[in-house]
């Protein structure tokens, strides 16, 4: 299998624990509970230097246009007149992680796929927030048949192979309209809904019989001020965990759908730039025993990305959650 | 439960520790493949077995053998009736048949069967045998036994020549009325229409015969019966030593019986990758005795491995291949299109293709810009025929003008289809900066493989590229299916009577200089209205391990398994 | 218990359904068509293609054909294959044992290296072992499950056979081959395929044991004088194996319906790879069967799972419907 599965369903596991303050002012009783976390987070070695290279990450992949084509060429482009003569060059000063087989600069083309990658990863998660939560609620909220049937849907969703599903989703799209990001942002996102979905729905269990939630209701609260004033933001931080935590899986999707040939693809008028380290790994793999760079710098991008996103996932587990601390 | 637990694991435990046992015993080395020189005459070392890449075939019974993988498989198994020399396209061999003779207009083929040539099973090959064979591929309703349903033949293609074909296409008739047993030994085709070089489409591998009890009864291994496409038994120089192993291997051993030149190897294993990447990495591991080379890496393989002098055979020092393949890669330009319907508009986009730039840059040289659509393996290639195959941006720019639209002006932005997969879309990357050039701005309409079929199917398209393989290495396989008016594969819908009537006078010409002036007449006539813009031919990319003698690759992409011979009898 | 086993096979039905109509429903809207791709780029004789149509019903509306296959699927025919014209149940039985085969394998690594390697990193926590072993766990959990492959292929394939002149290496690819068990073969990618697997199994096991470790009754029983494996074995195991035990479990679902990414790599026979090539080519026939037999699979085995939750753990009972789910 697919480690995306793995992942999404441990993430579940460890996240599935009710909120543990129950807040009577909220907005006091929240600033203190967010303020708290963010204190024990900035003790966490760990999560602090991942959110360190993260945002290094970021930036580099949010200011590639000002200067990685300048210094290192184009991440796409083959350059006919000089491509013979500068392919699969070692690293040097002008091309840090060398080039590859088409004379393109390495870390021109991985530092655009780490865009890629972060646009992809925290994109997807959203669609799957957004929907995870939309149907979290109701299912949670409502419960008896809106329930069971909901349910039976994300049971529908992970029964199926999680890739062997992705590849049939991007197989609708017609490949004109595949290329570009929004197709497998899409894709990975719907394929996430379920494990949202149950996390919120478990959240909005615990609190729902709730005394401050009774309390509402007895007043006359309407459903949707109930949902927004009292149950979310008491459902937020294992979403916000959960959520983290699922921005590695995506990435790995990403990787994977492209390392199988489905994934992004440059086009010359709206993705010129889009590189994809999945589709690197791919090209790269006849040139392991000559050029070795090829195949190890994307794969390091994706490790260190993934990396940094479980482990501020775990920092944030442990910083918003009493009953994981000790 | 904690009695049960405690068991369970001592279960694994002992699992576990056979697995390294046995893997540790596993993990000797087959014996170090010998490196040194090794002259033919010590060829009484022979025998071992030829490990082979293929890719999981989708049939190896020849009847529906289209692809690549099967074909490379039943060729191995079979013998049709004759034999395309691996070295020299242009000599037909005897096979199956011993000789053959044609009537004055190329209608009547009589072929005089070797009597020598038995099927694995020890049985004789009669006429009656290839009657059946053909039979069963021209019938739409042909049974596949092992699952009781019609399973056409995708290449009944082959035999539409032979009289009555389309009758037995047509579901009217069971049999086509021009093929005829006079006797056991003497087979009579008779052609609905002047071919005169059907003695090379029954070169091809897929026609070849086969024993009707076998295909409708099972083949007998191991007290099973296996179906016939599963361990099908020939009449090859090789046969099947064990039923197929699906996604795995096909292994086949030497036919001690066979009545031609029998082969050194004691047999041959088709290994089965799901993709070149992963066989070639078996290969560099010493694994793999003929693969085809990863992408990109074939310069560094000639300094490694040495290049074959004759770029179609292995020996060591000399083992990787780069002989040029039959087959020629081209831009289609859709005559019905408007637009492209311009003849001129053609010929610009034909001279503005920088063909050279193409195969230096994403193929290392390793391709040839195509300077005609018939590539130079094929009796009649002339070099330099299509006049604007050439990379003319001056040429290109007037031509342009002369179609009306000077620097592109009145051009709209034209679409360049393309499928997505194969690795078309760096070719088209260049081909597009190419045609901006001159003036013409296009924009890609890339479709999946499948999708992108019915595109061309349709016609809704401009601009498209395919690769034509041929299927028999001669002028016609080129210029009929492209460019004849009745064919289906004609996606340019170029339409040029003088063209119909050309390839079938040539057709019927028996003498085979006349006959090739004939198509090369045609090729003329076809280049001047640039139907298509033949872009590169193909070479081979393959690569052989040290231990390989006189493996010969056809440029067909076939191998002659029954010269080879493995350096001190092969590693085991 | 019964009840509770034939109410969740019950729940068994809308799934199944749910599945097999969306995938039948998505092939409806697929554009490219089965029949045309199986000549490829050359051309297709109109007889063959009208009768190959016929032979697959792709002449009739698409719940025609959903009927149709539910009708033959309940008389045990899974069809035949568009691109091979073989039986699919043929092709499934081929392939189907080699993804057992390499699921079992890498299960019993992720229990014994996953469980003991949770286990010393909760007992000897904060200890040099537990540091590393989060460390490398965290790592193994953002592998790409590919590169990892290509990785070890290199090493122990290539690498490992030039270091040692030839002596010792392991297959690269494959099920079987000349020279190599075919336990040998399943090696690398068992590894490949536990190795995340692996590392989440340890982090819940070190996890849920300090957890389990500061409950009341553990304390009570290190203070009755207990020694500390008695109380790591009799009362901390039994407790916090029930997650551990859920995830494995579930794993292995996961992993009976196939690795298409360990299987491309490591070229393994298995039905991922089989089920992918077909979506690739729109095999339909394969894709449909290969899918319903996974999906058996993985629902008997989360249904195992659920039921050993009795045996772990008494204080669960299956009777009513509240704790159902």
């Amino acid at each position: 299998m697919t480690d995306e599965d793995t992942q999404a369903l441990l993430a579940e596991k460890t996240v599935q624990l009710p909120p543990t303050h129950i807040p009577g002012d909220e907005s006091g009783r929240s600033r203190t509970l967010w303020g708290d976390a963010w204190y024990r987070l900035r003790r966490d070695k760990l999560a602090l230097g991942s959110l360190t290279w993260l945002l290094i990450v970021i930036v580099m992949a949010v200011t590639a246009d000002l200067w990685v084509p300048q210094l290192y060429g184009p991440p796409n482009l083959i350059n006919t007149q000089t491509a013979a003569a500068e392919r699969l060059k070692p690293p040097s000063v002008q091309h840090p992680m060398g080039t590859d087989d088409l004379g393109r600069d390495v870390f021109s083309r991985v530092v655009y796929g780490a865009r890629v990658s972060l646009t992809v990863g925290v994109a997807a998660v959203l669609v799957s927030v957004l929907i995870g939560l939309l149907l979290g609620a109701l299912s949670g909220y409502y419960g008896g048949l809106t329930d069971g049937f909901i349910m039976r849907i994300a049971d529908v969703f992970l029964s199926f192979p999680y890739i062997l599903f992705a590849i049939l989703l991007l197989s609708v799209v017609p490949a004109s309209q595949r290329r570009g990001l929004f197709p497998v942002i899409v894709t990975i996102g719907v394929l996430g809904w379920p494990s949202i979905a149950r996390v919120f729905r478990s959240s909005i269990l615990s609190v729902k019989e709730a005394d401050y939630v009774d309390a509402g209701r007895a007043v006359g609260a309407s459903d949707a001020r109930l949902m927004l004033r009292h149950i979310l933001p008491n459902a937020v931080a294992p979403i916000i965990v959960f959520a983290t935590m699922s921005v590695g899986g995506a990435i790995l999707t990403e990787a994977a759908l492209s390392f199988l040939g489905l994934g992004i693809q440059p086009d010359p008028v709206s993705a010129p730039n889009a590189v994809s380290w999945g589709h690197m790994i791919s090209d790269g793999q006849g040139y392991l025993l000559s050029n070795p760079g090829l195949i190890v710098w994307p794969g390091l991008a994706i490790v260190s990305t993934v990396l940094a996103f479980t482990l501020l996932g775990d920092g944030v587990r442990d910083a918003l959650d009493v009953k994981m601390k000790d | 439960m904690h009695r049960i637990t405690r068991k369970s694991a001592a279960v694994l435990l002992s699992v576990v520790l056979a697995m390294a046992l046995a893997s540790a015993g596993g993990c000797k080395p087959t014996a170090a493949p010998s490196t040194g020189s090794t002259t033919p005459t010590e060829k009484a070392a022979k025998g071992g077995i030829l490990s082979f890449y293929v890719g999981e075939p989708a049939y190896i019974d020849p009847y529906n053998t289209q692809e690549s993988e099967g074909t490379q498989v039943e060729a191995a198994l079979f013998d049709s009736l004759t034999d395309v020399d691996p070295l020299e396209p242009t000599k037909i061999l005897p096979a199956a048949a011993e000789t053959w003779t044609v009537n004055a207009d190329a209608t009547v083929w009589t072929f005089k069967l070797n009597p020598a040539d038995k099927f694995h099973d020890g049985t004789p090959v009669t006429a009656s045998d290839f009657l059946y064979a053909f039979n069963r591929i021209a019938d739409p309703k042909t049974i596949n036994t092992a699952t009781s349903k019609a399973d056409p033949s995708i290449i009944s293609y082959h035999l539409a020549v032979i009289k009555g074909f389309d009758e037995v296409q047509a579901g009217t008739v069971p049999a086509m009325s021009g093929m005829k047993a006079i006797d056991d030994t003497t087979l009579e085709i008779t052609l609905s229409k002047p071919f005169s070089d059907f003695d090379y489409v029954v070169a091809h591998p897929s026609l070849a015969p086969v024993q009707k009890k076998y295909v409708e009864g099972g083949v007998d291994y191991q007290g099973k019966k296996i179906p016939f496409g599963e361990m099908p038994i020939g009449n090859g120089p090789f046969k099947m030593s064990e039923p197929w192993v699906h996604n795995q291997a096909i292994n086949v051993v030497r036919n001690d019986d066979y009545y031609g030149k029998k082969a050194f190897l004691d047999g041959v294993a088709f290994k089965i990758f799901k993709d070149p990447e992963t066989a070639y990495t078996e290969f560099e591991a010493g694994n793999l005795d003929f693969t085809q080379i990863a992408t990109g890496k074939i310069k560094a393989d000639v300094a490694k491995y040495g290049e074959s002098p004759n770029g179609y055979t292995v020996n060591p020092g000399k083992q990787v291949l780069l002989g040029a393949e039959n087959s020629t890669y081209y831009l289609i330009l859709n005559t019905k299109a408007k637009y492209i319907d311009n003849p001129n508009v053609r010929k610009a986009i034909s001279l503005a293709v920088n063909r050279q730039a193409i195969c230096d840059t994403i193929f290392q040289g390793t391709r040839i810009p195509a300077d005609n659509i018939v590539p130079p393996g094929i009796a009649g290639y002339t070099k330099g025929a299509w006049a604007d195959a050439k990379y003319d941006v001056e040429g290109a720019k007037a031509a342009l003008a002369a179609a009306g639209y000077p620097a592109g002006k009145g051009l709209p932005t034209l679409t360049l289809s393309l499928n997505t997969d194969g690795g078309h879309e760096k070719i088209m990357q260049l081909i597009q900066a190419d045609l901006k050039v001159i003036g013409i701005n296009t924009t890609f309409a890339s479709a999946d493989f499948p999708t992108y079929l019915k595109q061309l199917d349709a016609g809704k398209f401009q601009i498209a590229r395919l690769g034509w393989v041929a299927d028999y290495p001669i002028m016609d396989n080129f210029l009929y299916p492209l460019f004849d008016s009745k064919s289906a594969d004609n996606k340019s819908y170029y339409v040029n009577p003088a063209v119909d009537a050309g390839i079938s006078d040539a057709r019927a010409l028996t003498d085979p200089s006349a006959r090739i002036a004939k198509y090369e007449s045609v090729n003329q006539i076809v280049q001047a209205a640039n139907p298509v813009a033949p872009i590169m031919f193909y070479r081979h990319n393959h690569v052989g391990s040290d231990r390989v003698n006189e493996l010969t690759y056809s440029a067909q992409g076939i191998a002659d398994f029954t010269s080879a011979w493995l350096t001190k009898g092969g590693a085991k | 218990m019964l009840q509770y086993i034939s109410r969740r096979l019950l729940q068994f039905i809308p799934v199944f359904f749910g599945v097999t109509l969306v995938l039948f429903f998505i092939t409806t809207i697929l554009p490219g068509d089965p029949i045309r791709m199986r000549a490829g780029e050359k051309s297709m004789s109109p007889a063959v293609y009208e009768q190959l149509r016929k032979e697959y019903g792709f002449d009739k509306p698409w719940y025609v054909q959903y009927v149709t296959y539910l009708n033959n699927l309940a008389h045990g025919d899974l069809g035949t294959s568009i691109t091979t014209g073989r039986p699919v149940r043929a092709i499934i039985a081929d392939s189907y044992p080699y993804t057992v085969k390499l699921a079992f394998a890498a299960i019993i690594i992720e229990v014994i290296v996953g469980v003991g390697v949770g286990i010393v990193a909760a007992v000897k926590r904060y200890s040099f072992w537990d540091v590393s072993a989060t460390l490398i766990t965290s790592v193994l959990v953002a592998l790409p499950v590919f590169w990892l492959g290509i990785m070890l292929q290199y090493t122990f394939g290539i690498w490992l056979k030039s270091a040692t002149n030839g002596q010792f290496y392991l297959p690269v690819s494959g099920a079987q081959g000349a020279g190599f068990s075919p336990w040998a073969h399943l090696i690398l990618p068992a590894i490949t395929l536990a190795a995340v697997s692996a590392a989440y199994a340890a982090r819940i096991m070190r996890s849920q044991l300090l957890e389990v470790n500061g409950q009341d009754y553990i304390r009570t029983a290190h203070a009755k004088g207990l020694s500390p494996g008695a109380v790591l074995s009799k009362h901390a195991m039994k407790n916090a194996l029930i997650p551990v035990v859920t995830f494995i479990g579930l794993d292995l679902g996961a992993m009976l319906s196939g690795a298409v990414l360990t299987e491309t790599v490591f070229n393994w026979p298995g039905i991922g790879f089989v089920i992918a090539r077909a979506a690739f080519s729109l095999d339909y026939p394969v894709l449909f069967g290969g899918t319903v037999i996974i999906l058996l699979a993985v629902m008997v085995i989360n249904l195992l799972v659920d039921v050993s939750y009795a045996f772990l753990d008494p204080r669960i009972r299956y009777g009513g419907g509240s704790t159902g789910e």
